[in-house]
């Protein structure tokens, strides 16, 4: 089977003043459908570099990067924009919701950024978004402003958001870097659940306990080591 | 976008407070100057009224009120025998402002001397409660303008003191300008040698009041007289109405140059406090691109929320304007305004919605435009 996510030879170099940094160092990657990657290693080997490349909010500055069979290495802002509006569920350490908006609201957002015929009316997008959210079991805090929840339940709430417009993938930068070990527990659980239904699943994490049933990729000096 | 802006907006409210007092503050105060231009300009020109059908006989050079014109009485009484004169109609006038006398509006009452029984050179139109003529009145007899009566007090019959001097009232018009008086609102008509004791000026008027005799037009009168008296200027409705244009246009330009300002100050008021709000939505935004939001919505976000607070602020800005300037009226001195009443000029009604919108839509702009310039990378690793 292709891979849902194929990287070959990424390179991702930045310049600073007269000195290069590179981030990323001709790395290999293929993930395939419905597979629940870690990616691993230590701090400033590149991980949320291949994460944001991954997530098309960034481009490699050498190689070519496929996301189903669309080729993501050279496309413009607009269309990437429309691959992470379409394609791509993302989780952030430190959870983003929007804090002006209900959990309700804040799931609904990402229905908004679809167009044309993707995009469903306010009826279905309300619908959508409280099926999710019974889904990451939030239905008591649908009208909740995101200051009143704690923080395994924001990152519910990111989960649901990432969910809404059935994307191809999920991309977690360290969702549970913020947690406590039970909420970690919890979001890890979920996260499963959420593999088990069919859900490409991509994580960055430090912590080898969230690791378990996943296959781990260890990344070091912006390569891929096993 | 537009309720999610609206939703952004209600969570800052003192933010948001800040700026819909501030347009508030613009449109109340662009909406209050011009509706003082406009009566100013209605006011002034309804002024015309009392040129009309008739020419002002005047020194060189000087308009109307013909404040500054001085002519010998024997050069007024040669004019009126002129064949272009109606002769019956037609008065020597002296007019000049009482010392001392400034209204709480800025103007002076005016006296009006002139000869007995020609008072409608000056009066025409207007409806006088009391006596219109100064015919067999006593030396002292003055017929006053709505204004003048209302600073002395004046009713029909009574003895007023201006200036230590005794006037009998003998009638009071009726108000002739709509809004902003005219000069006629704040004169006292009385016998010309009566005005030139009072104003030291024996033996000299200021202009000659000419009705045309009935062979000649308006037109036909002004240019022939002018042909005859080529030294002196004849002033028509025409001529008056240039004057007061000149004199208007100089307080246009000043005005709007007080309302460039304000509204050069109102929008950089709000593009700094939508240029804070971006810089602390730089996360969010951030957020917002990179789970797909297009830049084109961010930057209708943008420009809504500014909208949204320059709408409310204008509407209540409008709502404003009618009380304070009735407020401003009564300050000023103004007897029997109606609170109640709710009146804007339709086309200063234009301008301000205009104002508005383009207040919410160029504040908006630059604080789009940088937050378009937010990389969702950096804004996520933002703290
Ligand atoms: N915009 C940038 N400009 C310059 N260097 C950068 C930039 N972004 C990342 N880097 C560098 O690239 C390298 C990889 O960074 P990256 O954030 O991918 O590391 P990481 O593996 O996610 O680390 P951590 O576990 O600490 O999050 C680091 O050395 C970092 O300093
Ligand atoms: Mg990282």
């Amino acid at each position: 089977m292709d891979g849902l996510v194929k990287g070959v030879g990424l390179w991702k170099t930045y310049k600073l003043d007269v000195t290069e940094v590179h981030a990323l160092r001709g790395l290999d990657i293929t993930v395939d459908q419905g597979e629940f990657v870690a990616i691993m290693g230590p701090s400033g080997s590149g991980k949320s570099t291949l994460l944001n490349m991954i997530g098309c909010l960034d481009t490699p500055t050498k190689g070519e990067l496929y996301i189903g069979d669309e080729k993501t290495s050279d496309m413009s802002d607009k269309e990437l924009t429309r691959m992470r509006a379409e394609e791509i569920g993302f989780i952030f350490q430190t959870f983003n919701l929007l804090p002006a908006l209900s959990v309700r609201d804040n799931v609904e957002f990402p229905m908004r950024n679809l167009s044309g015929k993707l995009k469903p009316n306010k009826t279905n997008r309300v619908k959508r978004a409280e099926e999710v959210l019974e889904l990451v079991g939030l239905t008591d805090r649908m009208n909740y402003l995101p200051a009143k929840l704690s923080g395994g339940e924001r990152q519910r709430v990111a989960i649901a958001r990432a969910l809404v417009n059935k994307p191809k993938f999920i991309l977690a930068d360290e969702p549970t870097g913020n947690l406590d070990t039970e909420a970690t527990e919890n979001i890890i659980k979920l996260l499963h659940e959420v593999n088990a239904e069919g859900n490409t699943v991509i994580m960055v994490t430090h912590d080898k306990d969230t690791t378990h049933d996943t296959r781990i990729l260890r990344i070091r000096d912006g390569v891929i080591q096993n | 976008m537009l309720d999610i802006a609206f939703k952004d907006f209600k969570a800052k409210k003192s933010r948001a407070l800040m700026c819909i007092i501030g347009v508030m503050v613009c449109v109340l105060l662009i909406g209050t100057v011009n509706n003082v231009l406009y009566e100013m300009e209605n006011g002034l020109k309804g002024d015309l009224g009392t040129v009309n059908g008739k020419l002002y006989f005047e020194k060189n050079g000087t308009g109307f009120p013909p404040y500054g014109s001085i002519l010998n009485e024997e050069l007024g009484d040669e004019v009126l025998n002129q064949s272009q004169v109606n002769r019956e109609k037609s008065t020597k006038a002296l007019f000049s402002a009482l010392e001392g006398t400034q209204t709480d509006s800025g103007f002076s009452i005016i006296i009006v001397g002139l000869t007995p029984g020609k008072e409608q050179a000056f009066i025409q139109n207007a409806t006088v409660n009391g006596k219109s003529s100064l015919v067999g009145e006593a030396d002292n007899a003055i017929i006053m303008g709505s204004e003048a009566a209302i600073k002395y007090n004046a009713t029909v019959g009574e003895t007023i003191t201006v200036n230590d001097n005794q006037y009998k009232v003998i009638g009071i018009m009726n108000k002739q300008g709509t809004g902003w008086p005219l000069s006629i609102d704040y004169s006292m008509v009385m016998a010309l040698n009566k005005a030139q004791n009072i104003s030291s000026m024996p033996n000299l008027t200021s202009t000659v009041i000419i009705i045309p005799s009935s062979s000649y037009t308006i037109q036909s009168a002004e240019t022939s007289l002018q042909d005859t008296y080529p030294k002196y200027s004849i002033l028509s409705e025409q001529d008056a109405e240039k004057t007061i244009d000149k004199n208007l246009s100089q307080i246009r330009i000043f005005m709007n140059m007080i309302n460039a300002f304000i509204f050069i100050v109102s929008i950089v008021f709000i593009m700094n406090v939508m240029m804070m709000t971006v810089k602390e939505k730089t996360k969010e935004i951030g957020t917002m691109r990179a789970i797909g939001t297009r830049k084109r919505s961010i930057m209708k976000l943008i420009i809504y929320e500014s909208l949204i607070m320059s709408v409310i602020g204008g509407i209540i800005g409008i709502i404003l304007i009618s009380p304070v300037y009735n407020l401003m009226g009564l300050l000023m001195g103004y007897t029997g305004i109606d609170f109640l009443s709710f009146y804007i000029p339709p086309l200063v009604l234009v301008q301000l919605l205009v104002i508005i919108f383009v207040i919410g839509t160029f504040s908006g702009l630059l604080p789009a435009y940088l937050a378009n310039r937010i990389s969702p990378i950096e804004a996520l690793r933002y703290e």
